[in-house]
């Protein structure tokens, strides 16, 4: 583990020399560390500290047409050596009103999907989020297209297909069986001023995909982010998603699932933050082996502390109260508390709104 | 088969006692029993013999309550010669599209172990599936007590004494699910709880 961390050192030192050689070439080596202590009993969450990621991303113009950017990144969960998470080339000007990305790319669905985890505002996964996706993301190789519509408003709409072997978190990425549907997915988003000087950004997205084994899966979602900014923060910053998920087997019954996760962030002065996370899952048609329903779900509040002394730093403090009503018909509580320092070196990209 | 006659003894006597009688084909709740604590339901049950203490025979049987995505199963049992067991996780309530792990015993005293996914069947010696060379020390021929986790993703670890031993790659699964295949064996116990290895 630590030789793959060394690499990784290493070849971001190497290319932190040259971040600034006017190309536009734009290095950045990230590492986000995160520690977890266990407040109850019977809690499956283990006490722990590990570096959750260690990434470098290099991000250019490819030439006077193309951008590229590629990102590999280790997790200290995953034995699995380094992991590439991007690699694409894309366009914003070959096309007028467009851009696409060709090669391997995070799925541009939903809001937290698009981000590198260490740039999420707060540190956990979402229930939701980790049961439809993974712990941070879903990416895949394929090509999406991006349109800005034609009307007096910012209206954008994405159109994406992907290999769609996989989905989420794999061992067999290499070995895996071609699907029977492709990963295809669509998202529009516009944007939506708000009272008080604030904006706001709302999409809807959709995604599918039927693997070889005939499991046969359909994502709906929505989300919103909004902004009420000074010159430097945030002063308000909201950001959520709703899931809605239908997913079959063959001709078994489908599974149904809902969840959705509301992060309000306020800023406190003095780069200090205060927010509180407030999560929801619960397959909606859980049955038992009788076709008996079962109750159940499962909720998560999470109030959070950052600082923020720059836009390279980030230390996060947040307490997790879970309760949940299981199919057995107990209830558990689970709490526990997390820490996360993050920190970039060179230049990060900007991501949009 | 000689040397589980006595434990089939004793669990047809118990099955007596319990009542063996009742029909499986209009599933309720009165048709179910338990083993380690867990209930469950006969899906083919003309060859089984249940008791509280274990299930032996031929059949299958499925857990009540559907589980997590990702699980870890702790199963006890006991093979005749060219018997076996099939761990059966992340299934439809017909047991189908899940993920099998099937343990048998060859006429040496070995353990075979393949693992498939719906309804894949497993050549011997196909490495893709067949497990059983990490399992060549395994004595068939006595109770064998195995401890595995089995994610939703495609990932199934062996643990030994509480530790990561071997870990393979499958399809995906996504059912809820689990139960067990009996083909002539005795189960024990059955234990199941959330991951060992969560990620």
């Amino acid at each position: 583990m630590l030789k793959k961390y060394l690499v990784l050192g290493l070849v971001g030192l190497a290319g932190l020399a040259r971040a600034e050689d006017g190309t536009g070439l734009r290095i950045s080596g990230v590492v986000d560390t995160v520690a977890q202590g266990n407040l109850s009993s019977g809690n499956t969450q283990p006490t722990n500290m590990m570096i959750r990621g260690a990434e470098i991303m290099v991000a250019a113009p490819a030439d006077h047409l193309f951008d590229g950017t590629l990102s590999v990144a280790a997790h200290g969960n995953e034995d699995v050596g380094l992991e590439l998470h991007e690699a694409w080339i894309g366009s914003t000007k070959l096309i007028p009103r467009s851009r696409f990305r060709l090669g391997q790319f995070f799925l541009g669905v939903g809001r937290l999907n698009q981000f590198h985890q260490h740039d999420w505002p707060f540190i956990g996964t979402p229930r939701i989020h980790e049961q439809l996706f993974a712990f941070e993301g879903v990416f895949d190789t394929g090509m999406d297209f991006s349109y800005l519509l034609p009307v007096p408003f910012f209206l954008e709409l994405t159109l994406g297909l992907t290999n769609g072997f996989v989905f989420g978190h794999s061992h067999n990425r290499a070995s895996a069986r071609p699907p029977k549907v492709a990963t295809h997915y669509a998202r529009i988003v516009g944007y939506v001023p708000m009272p008080f000087e604030g904006g706001s950004q709302i999409g809807l997205s959709y995604l599918g995909n039927r693997s070889n084994s005939d499991i046969d899966f359909k994502l709906i979602g929505m989300d919103l982010t909004a902004k009420w900014k000074n010159v430097r923060f945030n002063e308000l910053f909201i950001q959520s998603e709703a899931w809605y998920r239908t997913q079959k087997t063959g001709a078994s019954a489908p599974i149904d699932t809902f969840g959705f996760y509301v992060y309000p962030e306020y800023y406190l002065g003095e780069n200090f933050f205060l927010g509180v996370r407030l999560d929801y899952f619960s397959n909606l048609n859980l049955k038992d082996a009788f076709g008996l329903d079962i109750p159940n779900h499962e909720w998560n509040v999470v109030p959070t502390v950052s600082w923020k002394p720059s836009e390279f730093s980030t230390f996060r403090l947040a307490y997790n109260h879970r309760p949940e009503t299981l199919p057995t018909g107990n209830t558990r509580v689970q709490n526990y508390i997390e820490f996360q320092s993050v920190f970039i070196l060179g230049a990060h990209p900007a991501h949009d709104f | 088969m000689k040397n589980q006659l006595p434990t089939i003894a004793i669990v047809a006597a118990m099955l007596g006692l319990i009542g063996c009688g009742k029909s499986a084909e209009k599933p309720n709740p009165v048709s179910t029993f338990k083993l380690s604590g867990l209930e469950y339901l006969p899906l083919e049950r003309e060859k089984l013999l249940i008791s509280n203490e274990a299930v032996a025979g031929t059949g299958s049987m499925i857990f009540r309550l559907p589980r997590p995505k990702d699980n870890n199963y702790k199963v006890t049992f006991s093979l005749d010669k060219g018997s076996s067991v099939t761990l059966v996780t992340n299934a439809d309530t017909k047991l189908a599209g899940g993920a099998n792990l099937v343990f048998g015993r060859t006429a040496t005293d070995k353990l075979t172990v393949y693992v498939t996914t719906g309804n894949m069947v497993c050549t011997p010696g196909d490495l893709k599936c067949d497990l059983s060379a990490d399992f060549a020390g395994v004595n068939a021929a006595a109770p064998i007590t195995l401890d595995f986790d089995v994610h939703e993703h495609g990932h199934v670890v062996h643990f030994e004494n509480g530790l990561e031993k071997n870990e393979y790659a499958i399809d995906r699964v996504a059912g809820t699910f689990f139960g067990l295949k009996l083909n002539n064996a005795i189960v024990t116990n059955v234990a199941v709880a959330g991951p060992a290895l969560p990620h």
